[in-house]
């Protein structure tokens, strides 16, 4: 009851259309960050695999999804961390 | 009929949110515009198709990404059709959007089922987890999703094209409701409920690391006799 009530009330007031602009605002702002935060973490792959970071940085916030497969594809292997040397 | 029209306007609406509806690009079933443009339900179909193909021909015990040179193969032609087309070299055709599409949309439903196990939101979200790797290991050649399944996604969706494409231009307004419902849920899934979730997720994450990493700074001591305490207490209480 109480929900029906606000809803048609809002609706009445134009509110709820605003409140739903906003979310919808929100959803490209989130996908955003998302995207982002993808750049950042092939910068730091490829730079820990001796490769251009930036270079993929550029490449992935352009192409997007394909650009992080074409990545995913040419990056280099790890190099193998360095076993202790071994007791005396 | 007004009820029809009022929910194909609400549609229409939710699909402007995505998709630029133009309608020389949309196409036209069942005596409508589909609420988005040809490229876009090609995409969203091919997630479907994507989706629908995991559960059978997913490897368990893989921990590699999907067939990455195949999914590249998958994926490009709807980058070089676009951007093609953005640069002015050709104009794209609705055929040629919808098939793009539809490899697109194939491909990357693995994928995104794949990096969403690589995300907090591993293991959280309801019918996803049962069909998520149980570990992703980025760097592992092993499959999760081999050349093979992929493949068998090429040719399902050349088959979805055809009975797409069949269905243009038809006046059954059924073909506007099959068609346009998925891809309304789909929208709402994928653009309105998973990135809050993932959002919600990462900042549970981050609150909770720093959490636990300020309660160990301040007073490691202190801490652990407590949560012993509870622990022993929770034991007591189950063992009642």
């Amino acid at each position: 009851m109480l929900l029906e009530y606000l809803i048609s009330a809002l609706i009445a007031q134009g509110e709820l259309f605003l409140g739903l602009g906003l979310l919808f605002c929100l959803i490209p702002i989130v996908w955003f960050v998302i995207a982002i935060l993808l750049c950042i973490w092939v910068y730091r792959d490829a730079e820990s695999r001796g490769m251009n970071g930036v270079l993929w940085l550029i490449i992935v916030l352009i192409a997007g999804i394909i650009g992080l497969i074409v990545y995913l594809v040419v990056r280099k292997e790890k190099a193998p961390s360095q076993a202790p040397p071994p007791p005396p | 009929m007004q009820l029809a029209d009022e929910i194909i306007n609400v549609f229409n609406f939710i699909g402007r949110l995505v998709c630029h509806q133009i309608p020389e690009r949309t196409l036209w079933i069942g005596g409508h515009y589909l609420p988005v443009c040809a490229r876009d339900t090609g995409a969203f179909f091919g997630l479907l198709l994507g989706y629908t193909l995991l559960p059978f021909l997913r490897r368990k015990e893989a921990k590699g990404p999907p067939n990455l040179y195949m999914s590249l193969a998958m994926t490009l032609p709807l980058w070089i059709d676009s951007f093609g087309q953005a640069l002015g070299f050709w104009t794209s055709t609705n055929d040629l959007r919808l098939i793009t599409g539809l490899l697109f949309g194939t491909a990357l439903a693995p994928l995104l089922i794949y990096s969403l196990s690589l995300s907090p939101l591993k293991g959280k979200i309801p019918f996803i987890k049962n069909i998520q790797p149980k570990t992703a290991v980025l760097d592992d050649k092993d499959s999760w999703f081999d050349a093979k399944a992929l493949g068998f996604g090429v040719i399902l969706s050349v088959i979805l094209f055809f009975a797409i494409r069949s269905l243009v231009g038809s006046e059954f307004s059924l073909f506007y409701w099959m068609l346009s419902i998925p891809i309304i849920v789909e929208i709402i899934l994928h653009f309105f409920v998973l990135p809050p979730l993932l959002l919600i997720a990462a900042l549970r994450k981050i609150i909770h690391s720093k959490l636990t990493s300020s309660l160990t700074k301040s007073s490691p001591n202190k801490q652990t006799p407590m949560f012993s305490f509870l622990f022993l207490k929770a034991q007591q209480v189950l063992n009642m």
